[in-house]
């Protein structure tokens, strides 16, 4: 049994970096829109009008309840369909570019994440104490400016972990795009293996690509955490 | 006879629909540079009276009037009411992520539109009031309770109030802090900043108060000089309250 990941890497590393770029581009977007959504709607779910709450609750509850998997190919084959059905018009798969499905696959994983950094949101900007939104309307600021200057700023500092965790749960997610044939890293490894027969190869290589990617991200994050602590808060408060 | 620079009338303040409610019919009023000192036991009613005054509560009825107009109206500016009335909490609540300097200019440059020159220079005189000039850079966990507390103060006071609200300022302090923040408030009744104060600290009330108001029970049970609520009640209530805390 021969095994030489070495090589396989350099030999195939215009595929490999193809795939490599097509999973961070689609990580990078739906990560953006996925924080959007995610502020939005943990906004929404904290607000006392129902008008709001309600459909920002069904959102993240949708989203949060159903398989990933089963959100990507949904998307991908019977979102068209029930387009056409209510359009009455043929059947366009790939919904926003013609064949690709890449931006089915950025609106779906956005979506997805998008719930879960809703629920991360909401859970960081109430375990900041009352007095000081009370403090800040107090003042004079509006509801918005409160947010803005006081308590956003502070839960950040509880958010910026958990959402870490949710970017790198992202990336590995991310591979089940592959399933509709988005040609990101694991598509990649998917069709190496199959026409270079190097199974043991292809998977060692992927497997290695997608833990440097993600490990140096979160040794990158936590470097980003330590530096906007607050002087003289929480137990390592030692300055 | 001067304007009453606040008038309340037939405040009423329920939290929840089947709950007997906070405050029942309250009526008082304070003049400009008056310094009226609201005492009771606890669950009384006294922070939701405060409360209601700058609208952090929203009173079920009654009226309040501020400088002759009603705060309750939907047309009222809320936010810019607050400007105009300073509050001080029992647990300081200053923002824990901004510095003391920008604790006191965050309501001075978002609120009143002062650029970042001006606002620090009013921060650095209030904070010369309070004994504190040397804490600018500091942040509240780096406090004393009683330095933090002083803040506090400053933070309402650079946004140049006509009335102070202050509730229960000195219960979270440690006995030998309560001193300074009393200092400070005694300070501000000489200047004839206009307040209502939350307290037991009947020493202050004795030396600064002008008036002494006993809430029991979501009413103003009484109400007096010093004198007369603190030496001499006349209800049983208000006896029994002053014997429990003296
Ligand atoms: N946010 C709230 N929601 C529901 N009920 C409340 C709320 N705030 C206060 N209450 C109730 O209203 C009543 C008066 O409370 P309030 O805080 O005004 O009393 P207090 O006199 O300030 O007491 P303390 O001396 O303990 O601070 C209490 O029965 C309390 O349970
Ligand atoms: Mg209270």
């Amino acid at each position: 049994m021969a095994i030489d990941v070495f090589g396989f890497l350099v030999e195939y590393n215009s595929w490999l970096l193809s795939g490599l770029m097509i999973t961070i581009q689609i990580c990078l977007l739906s990560m953006g829109f996925g924080l959007i959504l995610g502020l939005i709607g943990a906004l929404m779910k904290l607000s006392k009008n129902p008008i709001l709450r309600w459909p920002g609750i069904v959102y993240i509850e949708i989203f949060r309840s159903t398989p990933l998997l089963v959100q990507i190919l949904f998307m991908s084959f019977a979102y068209p369909r029930l387009v056409s059905e209510i359009f009455n018009q043929p059947i366009v798969l790939g919904t926003w570019t013609n064949p690709s499905s890449f931006w089915d696959v950025v609106i779906v994983l956005s979506l997805n994440t998008g719930a879960y950094q809703a629920e991360i949101i909401r859970a960081g900007i109430t375990s900041i104490p009352r007095g000081q939104m009370e403090a800040a309307r107090a003042v004079g600021l509006t509801y918005p400016q409160a947010m803005r200057y006081v308590i956003l700023p502070q839960a950040y500092r509880v958010i910026t972990p958990p959402l870490a965790n949710e970017f790198i749960n992202l990336i590995l997610n991310s591979s089940l795009v592959s399933v509709v044939a988005v040609k990101d890293l694991t598509f990649m490894g998917r069709s190496l293996s199959a026409q270079t027969f190097r199974t043991l190869d292809t998977w060692f290589s992927i497997g290695i690509i997608y833990f440097v990617l993600t490990f140096s991200l979160s040794r990158l994050l936590q470097k980003l955490e330590k530096k906007y602590r607050i002087p003289g808060l929480g137990i390592h408060g030692e300055d | 006879m001067t304007d009453p620079l606040l008038k309340i009338i037939n405040l009423r303040k329920q939290y929840r629909p089947n709950e007997e409610p906070a405050l029942k019919d309250i009526n008082m009023e304070v003049k400009k540079g008056e310094v009226v000192v609201i005492i009771g036991a606890s669950g009384s009613g006294k922070s939701t009276l405060l409360r209601c005054v700058n609208r952090l509560v929203e009173p079920t009825s009654g009226k309040i009037l501020f400088e002759g107009q009603n705060v309750l109206d939907p047309s009222y500016d809320i936010n810019q009411l607050r400007t105009q009335i300073g509050m001080v909490f029992q647990n300081f609540n200053l923002f824990t992520h901004l510095t003391v300097m920008n604790n006191i200019t965050l309501g001075l440059t978002k609120v009143k539109g002062l650029s970042v020159e001006e606002a620090e220079k009013i921060a650095f005189e209030t904070l010369e009031m309070v004994d504190l000039s040397d804490k600018a850079d500091s942040y509240p966990a780096q406090l004393s309770g009683g330095q933090a507390q002083r803040v506090g103060i400053a933070r309402a006071l650079a946004m140049n109030p006509k009335l102070m609200l202050f509730d229960e300022p000195t219960s979270a302090l440690d006995p030998e802090l309560v001193g300074g923040v009393i200092e400070i408030m005694e300070k501000l009744a000489k200047e004839h900043m206009t307040m209502m104060v939350v307290t037991h600290e009947m020493g202050f009330a004795k030396e600064a108060a002008d008036r002494v108001l006993f809430v029991d029970n979501g009413v103003i049970l009484e109400e007096g000089t010093p004198e007369e609520i603190l030496t001499n009640p006349k209800s049983q209530r208000t006896r029994q309250f002053l014997n429990r805390i003296l």
